[in-house]
């Protein structure tokens, strides 16, 4: 499946300047390690080593949360949209 | 075509747009307000903030005194309308209802997942009026520190009128730094 992949601006240092990039997987999981190839310092910042996604990292098929669906393992479309979006948040202890 | 962002060395907004976040601020009152910034990048590293859009602090109301959450959907709706623009969302802002405007243990760690992105805060120190307002980056290496970024005048001579972006105001205001020349910053249409 070919779905896209958005990164806000923030990261787009990250991408070569890209903030969209085509992947290619059956699964999120597939598509963020298709899109870490090329891009190893965007998958550095949003997964651990073990390929889990860091904590206040929030990712998005089609403007649905992928923690209401099967985080990871949530199924992708042909012509998905796949965002990648950091928690925006902040505050006293 | 929008920059790829490199280091923050300065940042400007334009009189209105000052002026709205100080009328969110004092709107919220003893609550955090925030919102996003949206603006343009010179090939310098200094961000001009042209607008902003107001968001709801969607921390539970008994947090919201001390805490503050940007819906993420609220950005990738803004993003997406900036697509065919110029302008990007270059960063966020938020208020200290009766704190210094400087980041907190829980503002640098969120800082840390936004590299190049300005955070500005708008802070009312014991009850000051109006609140001082500070902007903030850090930067994006390893163990990379938090630092002040330094104001700068927004472009002479700028005209805009004013925006609501679902509750968002635009606008123009005068900073203590230089004064920004308005060609250092990409304008007109993005091409496709």
């Amino acid at each position: 499946m070919s779905v896209t992949v958005r990164v806000p601006s923030a990261l787009r240092k990250l991408t070569h300047g890209r903030g969209e990039l085509e992947a290619e997987g059956a699964t999120v999981r597939d598509v963020l390690a298709h899109v870490g190839r090329e891009n190893p310092d965007l998958l550095a910042r949003i997964t651990e080593e073990g390929g889990e996604l860091r904590q206040f990292l929030n990712v998005f098929v089609n403007g649905t949360d992928i923690r209401y669906e099967k985080e990871l393992e949530t199924p992708v479309s042909e012509g998905d949209e796949v965002s990648i979006v950091p928690s925006i948040a902040g505050g006293r202890e | 075509m929008i920059r790829t962002p490199s280091r923050v060395t300065g940042w400007a907004w334009f009189e209105e747009v000052g002026d709205a976040v100080v009328a969110e601020a004092r709107a919220a009152a003893a609550e955090e307000a925030c919102g996003l910034l949206v603006g343009r990048r010179s090939a310098e590293g200094v961000v001009l903030v042209t607008s902003i859009v107001p968001t709801p602090n969607t921390e539970p109301p008994e947090r919201r005194r001390n805490r503050f959450m940007i819906d993420p959907l609220r950005l990738l709706e803004v993003e997406k309308s900036l697509r065919e623009s110029e302008e990007e969302v270059v960063g966020f802002y938020h208020t200290h209802p009766d704190s210094e405007p400087v980041p907190s243990p829980v503002d640098r760690r969120f800082m840390e997942l936004w590299p190049h992105t300005v955070w500005v805060i708008a802070g009312f120190t014991r009850g000051s009026e109006p609140p001082r307002i500070r902007a903030w980056c850090r930067d994006p290496e390893p163990g990379g520190s938090v630092r002040e970024i330094p104001r700068a005048d927004p472009p002479t001579g700028h005209v805009r009128g004013a925006r609501r972006d679902s509750g968002g105001v635009t606008g123009g205001a005068k900073g203590p730094g230089r004064v920004l020349n308005e060609a250092e910053f990409p304008s007109g249409k993005r091409k496709k």
